[in-house]
């Protein structure tokens, strides 16, 4: 059975439940813990399908990316993350990418504050690239012809006797095909922090290039298809005000406008309020202009 | 239909003369590295330049701007390799960097007008620019790498 956290929600972090799958997609390999379905999480039924949470890729070209599942709010979350997955992983730092994922619930808690993201996500992810470099040791191993107990994996390359394959030409040429139990998980060894290359060494954050050039896209930057705006009329005074009547005569020959609404909100937080739609912002700026 | 530059480029928008121009380069163009702030110009977060000056695109009318030159945080540098663009990367300015295409685009006007701005050159201009995360120590540090170097070039 899942646990119920303080605040209420289902934890779905618990990597020590959870089994891990490498697998192949397209021309690059995906890495990431399996996860019971949602329906049987809340059932707690002990089903075996498993469907994978995809934690992070690797492409032909080596280039890691990898998925951040908390927000970035100016504390540049999404490099401290990486940095966890990526100095087990052995990567080549300067070939590591970040992805902010959307918010589909197979990406589990998504909370980020209180000052969690780093402590609670790095047993999860220092296990998740620690997996990671296991397998490409062994199937680089094997591309080179040598044992992989004579392989060292250091700066997204694997290393034998002199000879050396990188860690995209092992996707690009390997079968990287590979399962972890949740106990062969538990058994790998994380470094110690003396032997860490890139976790407490100063770094460029991986997302200021894009706030500096306009590129980085914000919630108010969101666009979804069909997409229509709506802001509140509200009304001179805080409580217990209602809407009487609502008179869009005006607003009515204004092009986009479509219509206004008087909202139903029985918990009384915006009483008398109403919502103005229209197909652009413009169109409400305009509307609020005009009335 | 107003008609003006935008980043190098002829455009004709069809919002009335007197929408936003803040939003009518966001929405109608689609040019979204400009932020709505406070919407009454009192922040800096929609800073643009028009002819090469600093404005305030939440308060200007784009019938204002009919005819006339307006560049975004896009066109700054095409490459975004403007000395201050890599200061800012070298100082690791930007916190959430919610305010920061605005700063840029203020520090670029200072630049041009005080090419060796004292501290207090940048508190007097940089002054209607907020920054919430208060990033303003490193922007202040920012300005000075980026002046040195437009001087040395």
């Amino acid at each position: 059975m899942d646990t119920l956290s303080a605040h209420g929600l289902r934890s779905t972090s618990d990597p020590s439940r959870r089994g891990f799958l490498i697998s192949m997609i397209g021309a690059g390999v995906m890495l990431g813990y399996a996860r019971r379905s949602l329906a049987d999480q809340t059932t707690g039924s002990a089903s075996e399908l498993f469907e994978p949470t995809i934690w992070y890729g690797i492409n032909p070209n080596g280039e890691v990316t990898i998925n951040i599942t908390r927000a970035e709010m100016g504390q540049h979350v999404g490099t401290a993350l990486a940095r966890i997955v990526a100095d087990e992983l052995e990567a080549d730092w300067s070939k590591v990418r970040i992805v902010t994922v959307d918010s589909d619930p197979k990406w589990g808690e998504m909370i980020t504050g209180g000052s969690w993201s780093v402590w609670q996500s790095f047993p999860v992810l220092s296990r998740a690239g620690a997996a990671g470099r296991i397998a490409l040791i062994e199937e680089g191993a094997k591309l080179l012809g040598v044992s992989p107990r004579s392989c060292t994996a250091r700066n997204g390359t694997v290393h034998a006797n002199g000879k050396s394959i990188h860690y995209g030409d092992i996707v690009a040429h390997g079968n990287l095909r590979r399962t972890f139990t949740p106990e062969q998980l538990k058994e790998i060894s994380i470094k110690v922090p003396s032997s860490r290359r890139l976790i407490g060494r100063d770094t460029l954050a991986l997302d200021v290039p894009s706030k500096i050039d306009g590129k980085g896209r914000y919630g108010i930057d969101a666009v979804v298809e069909g997409m229509i705006y709506a802001r509140p009329k509200i009304p001179p005074t805080r409580y217990d005000s209602k809407v009487v009547s609502i008179d869009d005569s005006a607003a009515k020959r204004l092009p986009g406008y479509i219509q206004s609404l008087a909202l139903d909100d029985p918990s009384g937080t915006a009483p008398g309020w109403v919502m103005v739609y229209a197909d652009s912002f413009i169109v409400l700026l305009g509307h609020k202009n005009g009335c | 239909m107003t008609t003006f530059n935008l980043n190098g480029r002829t455009v004709s928008v069809h919002s009335p003369h007197d929408a936003l121009l803040l939003w009518v380069i966001r929405d109608e163009l689609g040019l979204t590295g400009t932020k709505f702030g406070c919407g009454i110009g009192m922040c800096g977060a929609c800073t643009v330049h028009v002819e090469g000056r600093a404005t305030r695109s939440c308060i200007t009318a784009v019938g204002a701007v009919a005819g006339a030159n307006v560049t975004t945080i896009e066109w700054l540098d095409p490459e975004g390799k403007h000395p201050l663009q890599t200061a800012w990367i070298e100082l690791q300015v930007p916190q959430c960097g919610y305010c920061q295409s605005g700063q840029i685009m203020q520090a670029a006007t200072l630049l041009k007008d005080y090419p060796n701005p004292t501290d207090q050159d940048i508190s007097a201009v940089m002054a209607g620019s907020l920054c919430r995360c208060m990033t303003y120590l490193r922007i202040r540090k920012a300005i000075k790498l980026a002046a040195a170097r437009m001087r040395e070039e």
